[in-house]
């Protein structure tokens, strides 16, 4: 417990000390379960966890000022990612994490899609330009018709 | 009008941006929360209301520090980063005020509020101005061009454009560096506060930290306090 609260009691304040690679949470849903095998040779659609829009007008950037509910939800997405690559123990936690919210997207998005897998990629940027590598893919996971924790 | 260079004042006035701030937070997650999580931040939302209205403040600033223990539990660590950071350290400060023996001890972490806000400037313009990339407005570029924060596609045109980050990252960092400095006269203090809130302003539009916006005000009164407590007549 000391450990989560003694960085808000005594902060570092070192933000954006670099610009490291930059996580992207993506999601396939799936009709069957697959073992890794299969799973590697499945052609899977990815999509992208809340995507940013193209455009944003003024307007709507000034109400995301008071509420902003998506998108604090997609940063925390994306740090329980970083967490999950700088803390290999942490894997089964924040992968956890990750999942029950890509469960809810698919439950809304997709209330009849059967399993569920996600992989992180990060972004760099290397000598070539902007780069994606692919860190981690979760195991197939089977959403049960309903949103994870809804009662 | 509130005369924040007043302790007692600008100590409820912290309290009130306080609770706004947490007010704000607890909606989102009403939003999007499943129903642990729905009640719990529904009962923040409640507390933070009577904190804003002044109803058993030291309580409810108790309650409201568990309920964040219970949040950093929840989420493993801060759900929103810096921001959740700076949640609990003005709770902290305006709560165990509440419970000081004397004026001095109160005055005390009052400032050590302020002194952490003067801090969260500088030491970030610190870490900035020691790498090359942000020197060179390289990060800035990478900030816009692939991080996750830019809030739609169409801000990322701004990588497109590295002399203009060039002059925004040196305007950041002269900024930060800086900010310490504008404690020594009230007239410079407010100045660089509005600059300070345009700052979190301009991040709240392009880069959605809405969050980071709300909260860090909650923590000027502190500084405008101090201000006139160490060079005030």
């Amino acid at each position: 417990m000391l450990k989560l609260l003694l960085p808000a009691i005594f902060p570092s304040w070192r933000f954006f000390e670099s610009i490291g690679p930059a996580p992207r949470v993506e999601y396939a849903l799936l009709d069957e379960n697959m073992d890794d095998e299969q799973g590697a040779a499945h052609d899977k659609t990815w999509q992208e966890y809340c995507p940013a829009p193209e455009n944003l007008s003024l307007c709507a950037m000034l109400r995301r000022l008071f509420y902003n509910p998506r998108w604090n939800e997609r940063l925390f997405v994306l740090s329980c990612a970083e967490r999950m690559i700088h803390d290999p123990e942490s894997v089964p936690r924040h992968g956890h994490e990750i999942m029950r919210f890509l469960k809810e997207a698919a439950f809304q998005d997709a209330p009849d899609a059967l399993y569920i897998q996600f992989r992180l990629s990060f972004i760099s940027r290397e000598e070539t330009g902007l780069e994606s590598h692919i860190l981690y893919e979760s195991p197939i996971e089977r959403l049960d018709g309903k949103a994870a924790g809804h009662d | 009008m509130i005369d924040v260079t007043h302790f007692e004042s600008a100590w409820r006035l912290s309290e009130m941006i306080l609770a706004c701030a947490f007010m704000q937070q607890s909606a989102e997650h009403l939003a999007a929360a499943h129903k642990t999580e729905r009640l719990a931040f529904a009962l923040r939302f409640i507390l933070s209301a009577m904190l804003l209205i002044g109803l058993f403040t030291p309580y409810v600033c108790l309650a409201l520090f568990m309920l964040g223990i219970w949040a950093l539990r929840r989420f493993n660590g801060p759900y929103n980063g810096g921001c959740d950071r700076m949640n609990m350290l003005i709770l902290s400060c305006l709560g165990l005020m509440h419970f000081l023996p004397s004026l001095r001890a109160q005055e005390f972490l009052f400032g050590y509020l302020a002194l952490q806000l003067v801090l969260s400037y500088f030491m970030a313009g610190k870490v900035k101005v020691m790498n090359p990339e942000w020197r060179s407005g390289r990060a800035l570029q990478d900030v816009f061009a692939f991080s996750a924060y830019p809030v739609c596609t169409g801000v990322r045109a701004f990588a497109g454009h590295p002399r203009l980050l060039w002059v925004i990252s040196w305007a950041v960092i002269g900024f930060e560096l800086l900010f310490p400095l504008a404690i020594l006269s009230q007239t410079t203090l407010i100045a660089a506060l509005c600059l300070a809130a345009l700052f979190h302003l301009t991040n709240a539009f392009l880069f959605g930290l809405n969050r980071f916006f709300w909260i860090w005000l909650a923590a000027f009164p502190a500084l405008i306090w101090l201000q006139e407590r160490i060079f005030g007549s």
